[in-house]
């Protein structure tokens, strides 16, 4: 029997290559980890908006809150003008790529978050509306962005600087529930500072398109309004145009828009929303994500009041109204007022 | 001024963008080409109107920027539909994705995100709210019915959308005549979108369309592809859009959603067949195809 060395036998056995090197290896297994990929690679974040990023308003805000926590560290990416047929796509498409957080800019994204969530369970899906009825998932939150007392406050506003015997209108985009009872609020805030004010409101269906806000502003300008304020994306900069064009004065909504309509505007609810960006990557990094419910900052943590830097327009709001709505706006935030709901739903 | 006299001019301020749009496609369609990417170029001319009126502060200089814009895209469009004969349905819907992408690119390059560009001063209005250009472009309708209906450049387009291997065995030049037809559809198209921008809101954003380019190839189907008919749809369309806006203020507790729904479902209802059938030309959206006639 022929004896071969180790030498040889060496030589004659397969070479045994590995398939990944030690380190690699390590490094994967590590990655399987839950918790510990995520501590090892940056935060990924995806935002995705039915508008565009340019609409100066909603959108816009949210696309520059994305943009911080991107110079802040994370991994962005977004997705704008997404069509409502493509939203389950677009959003399984980001979960699918690993993305930490999901944001669905609007009540659009309501139901396929929820479908969606149970099935993506170490990632966060956040919606920036109110919440359904149903059971969220551990993984799905909602916020409360303090609308109606908004409206109230605006109603409130608009009320304060109506000139004597006009009244005061609203301008709404999409037909929803959430438009409506905002329509609502806006009266009741007016009705419940101007006791007898004449308070109406159109919410035309549309969030984008410009000429109709413009049309319905005109036409309540017609039916004795002299303020007019609005909740719509581009169908509201019509509504300001509108207001510009017929003389009479104007409330923005969500950045401050007196360049719209410089001779109109007296004063903006401007919308915070960079910092609710910012503040929900913050909490999910921190693993404090307020899954299965709703997270509900303060009024006046997500919105303010602005005018070219400062808070209302002297020549159009008198120093009494800015005062008397600078302790409605107060006591709105704190809590001391509560309004409960006049009109409507 | 009274409620109707009010509603009507709201509902004229409307229809204005939609009725000049449709009144070029009825030359297109009647021509036998469909032209899909109408909300594209109406888009591509509220751009195009806003730069323009942004730089030289004319409302008539911002208007005639519809010319170039209209022929630059009609040539584009031309060029696949026509010459190449794909399929115009899908052509027109990648020309609108098309032209929302170029109008947001070059928006953003004058105003990224988080920039707020002035406005534009609107031309002067009268007690009905109603401008000088709006009065001007209304000429369009009955010079749009002569050159369609009474004359027989009309006749010879109408042949091409009718009967093009008809035309072409009496000796018209068909690929050119829809080119012409297409052309007419895009330049207003521009218009329409221009003058929106330019005489109706001062502002532009890649959304502020809004549809009204597809409003406006219902209206040529309401219409029966006759321009006066297509206009008084257009009219009757943006009526119905201002009031549903009165209802809401006058009949608060009736359901809105209906009248949000009402100048859509007076369209359905229109084109739908219950009122007669409303015959479109015969080679619609039909390639033609220069050796048939061999």
């Amino acid at each position: 029997m022929r004896s071969t060395s180790v030498a040889q036998r060496r030589l004659h056995e397969p070479t045994r290559v590995p398939l990944i090197g030690r380190r690699t290896f390590a490094t994967l297994a590590l990655a399987a980890i839950p918790g510990f990929a995520r501590a090892t690679r940056p935060f990924r974040v995806a935002l995705i908006m039915n508008g565009t990023i340019g609409d100066g308003g909603w959108n816009q805000l949210a696309y520059m809150g994305l943009q911080q926590v991107s110079r802040a560290g994370c991994v962005t990416g977004y997705a704008e003008n997404v069509a409502q047929a493509d939203v389950m796509a677009m959003s399984r498409g980001y979960a699918e790529d690993g993305y930490d957080l999901v944001i669905g800019h609007g009540f659009e994204f309501t139901a396929t978050f929820q479908e969606i969530g149970p099935d993506y369970p170490d990632q966060s899906f956040f919606v920036t509306a109110f919440a359904p009825d149903d059971t969220i998932p551990k993984n799905v939150a909602f916020v409360d962005m303090n609308y109606y007392a908004l409206s109230y406050a605006a109603g409130a506003l608009a009320a304060l600087i109506a000139p004597a015997g006009r009244g005061v209108g609203f301008v709404g985009g999409q037909d929803n529930p959430s438009q409506r009872r905002m329509m609502y609020r806006f009266e009741d805030g007016a009705r419940a500072t101007v006791p007898g004010i004449n308070a109406m409101g159109i919410v035309p269906g549309d969030f984008n398109n410009a000429s109709l806000g413009r049309e319905a502003a005109s036409t309540m300008i017609g039916h004795g309004a002299g303020v007019i304020w609005h909740a719509a994306d581009v169908t509201g900069l019509g509504a300001l145009r509108g207001a510009e064009e017929a003389g009479v004065r104007a409330i923005g909504c969500y950045t401050d828009q007196w360049m719209v309509a410089p001779k109109a505007v007296a004063s903006s609810t401007v919308i915070n929303i960079p910092w609710m960006v910012e503040e929900i990557v913050r909490l999910t990094q921190a693993r404090a994500f307020p899954g299965g419910g709703i997270w509900a900052p303060r009024l006046d943590q997500l919105w303010a009041m602005k005018w070219r830097g400062g808070t209302v327009n002297p020549a159009l709001v008198t120093a009494a109204a800015a005062d008397r709505f600078a302790q409605i706006w107060s006591g709105l935030s704190n809590g001391t007022i509560n309004p409960q709901p006049a009109t409507g739903g | 001024m009274s409620a109707i006299l009010a509603l009507l001019a709201t509902g004229l301020r409307l229809a204005m963008p939609i009725l000049i749009a449709a009144l070029g496609e009825t030359f297109a369609e009647s021509a036998g080409v469909l032209n899909i990417g109408l909300e594209g170029m109406l888009t591509l001319g509220a751009f195009a109107g806003y730069v323009v009126a942004e730089h030289t502060h004319s409302v008539v200089v911002a208007l005639l920027a519809a010319i170039p814009t209209g022929l630059l895209g009609a040539e584009l469009l031309g060029w696949f539909v026509i010459r190449a004969r794909a399929s115009q349905l899908v052509v027109g819907v990648l020309f609108n994705a098309l032209a929302t992408g170029v109008a947001a690119y070059l928006y953003r390059l004058d105003c990224p995100p988080g920039v707020t560009l002035a406005t534009l001063t609107l031309p002067k209005t009268d007690a009905l709210g109603l401008t000088l250009p709006f009065y001007a472009l209304l000429l369009l309708v009955p010079l749009a019915e002569i050159a369609l209906r009474r004359s027989r450049v009309g006749l010879n387009l109408r042949a091409a959308g009718e009967a093009p291997q008809a035309a072409a065995t009496a000796g018209l030049d068909v690929e050119r005549l829809r080119m012409w037809g297409l052309r007419l559809s895009c330049l207003a198209g521009a218009l329409g979108g221009a003058y929106l921008v330019v005489c109706q809101i001062g502002l532009f954003r890649e959304s502020v369309v809004a549809g009204q380019g597809f409003a406006a190839l219902a209206m040529v189907i309401f219409g029966r592809w006759r321009p006066i008919a297509v206009a008084a749809c257009a009219v009757l369309f943006g009526c119905l859009d201002a009031l549903q806006f009165v209802i809401q203020l006058d009949a608060a507790r009736m359901p809105p959603q209906l009248f949000l729904a009402l100048p859509y479902l007076v369209s359905a209802l229109a084109i739908s067949g219950l009122f007669g059938r409303a015959r479109q030309p015969a080679a619609l959206g039909v390639p033609w195809r220069r050796e048939q006639r061999d």
